[in-house]
């Protein structure tokens, strides 16, 4: 992943999110999918990704669905009732942050 | 677009399986996902040979390879075996096991209590738990080594 360590901290956030916003995905199809909306720029490691998902389904947030595709099989993730609910609270988590962070970096100017 | 053969499907699983995957769930999400990058790079290449286009998607799994992953797996495994067995331990206290458990103490405490040397109760009954447990561990295994052996497979798995 790109800036590592910026980034690192909203890893859950980015597949909590995407996972609300598309009924199911697969692993390699949310690696895909970020590097599109980003373009390019945040790139998820396939070894971060998959440890965070499996993270995610040992904590009841995510459900697992195994399809037969082609001649092979492909696990998807989708959010649980509990996943959906934590995915509201990390959001604003993340809003949070950003709004502090902006204040803090670009902080208003004043006449005191 | 080119696509991967079966047999090519069947050397992923190796490939995870060489890299100490064990389970069958975690080497089937990575068999997907390594087949689709190696289509995706025969999309631009399709001369690309499979074995360094498999090279190239794994070195995107970092200079860790799989192992960050089967860490997080067995931690992940291990809390949901804890969650099990403190389900089991919980229906001791419950109606109807909570006879039996009770009816299991008082009874001990009643052997205890008419014997003047304790250690001929205690030591065989701490010996026979000790041994059905090396017992059941070692058949378990057993059994896991022959499901492996016969269908190269850890895991049961409900495809829908």
């Amino acid at each position: 992943m790109k800036n590592t360590n910026l980034y690192k901290g909203s890893l859950i956030t980015i597949i909590l999110k995407l996972l609300n916003e598309h009924d199911k995905m697969y692993g390699y199809e949310i690696t895909q999918k970020v590097k599109e909306i980003t373009k390019n720029e945040l790139q998820l490691t396939e070894g971060a990704l998959y440890p965070a998902l499996h993270k995610l389904e040992a904590q009841g947030l995510l459900d697992v669905e195994v399809i037969k595709v082609g001649n092979r099989v492909r696990k998807y993730y989708k959010l649980t009732e509990a996943g959906t609910k934590e995915t509201v609270d990390k959001l604003v988590e993340l809003e949070n942050y950003i709004k502090n962070m902006r204040a803090l970096v670009n902080p208003k100017f004043r006449l005191e | 677009m080119k696509k991967l053969s079966d047999i090519q499907i069947d050397h992923l699983y190796e490939f995870t399986k060489n890299h100490y995957v064990e389970w069958y769930d975690v080497q089937t999400e990575l068999v997907d996902h390594l087949a689709n990058g190696i289509e995706n790079q025969w999309k631009i290449e399709p001369d690309f040979s499979f074995e360094n286009a498999l090279i190239k998607e794994f070195k995107k799994f970092g200079v860790f390879g799989f192992s960050d992953l089967i860490k997080e797996k067995t931690k992940a495994l291990n809390k949901c075996y804890r969650k099990h067995v403190w389900i089991y331990f919980k229906e001791f206290f419950r109606l109807p096991k909570i006879i039996i458990t009770l009816f299991s103490v008082w009874m001990l405490s009643l052997i205890l209590g008419m014997l003047q040397n304790k250690l001929y109760v205690t030591v065989p009954f701490v010996f026979i738990i000790f041994v059905m447990h090396v017992t059941y561990v070692y058949t378990q295994k057993k059994q896991i080594k022959y499901r492996i052996s016969k269908n190269g497979k850890n895991g049961l798995w409900i495809m829908s």
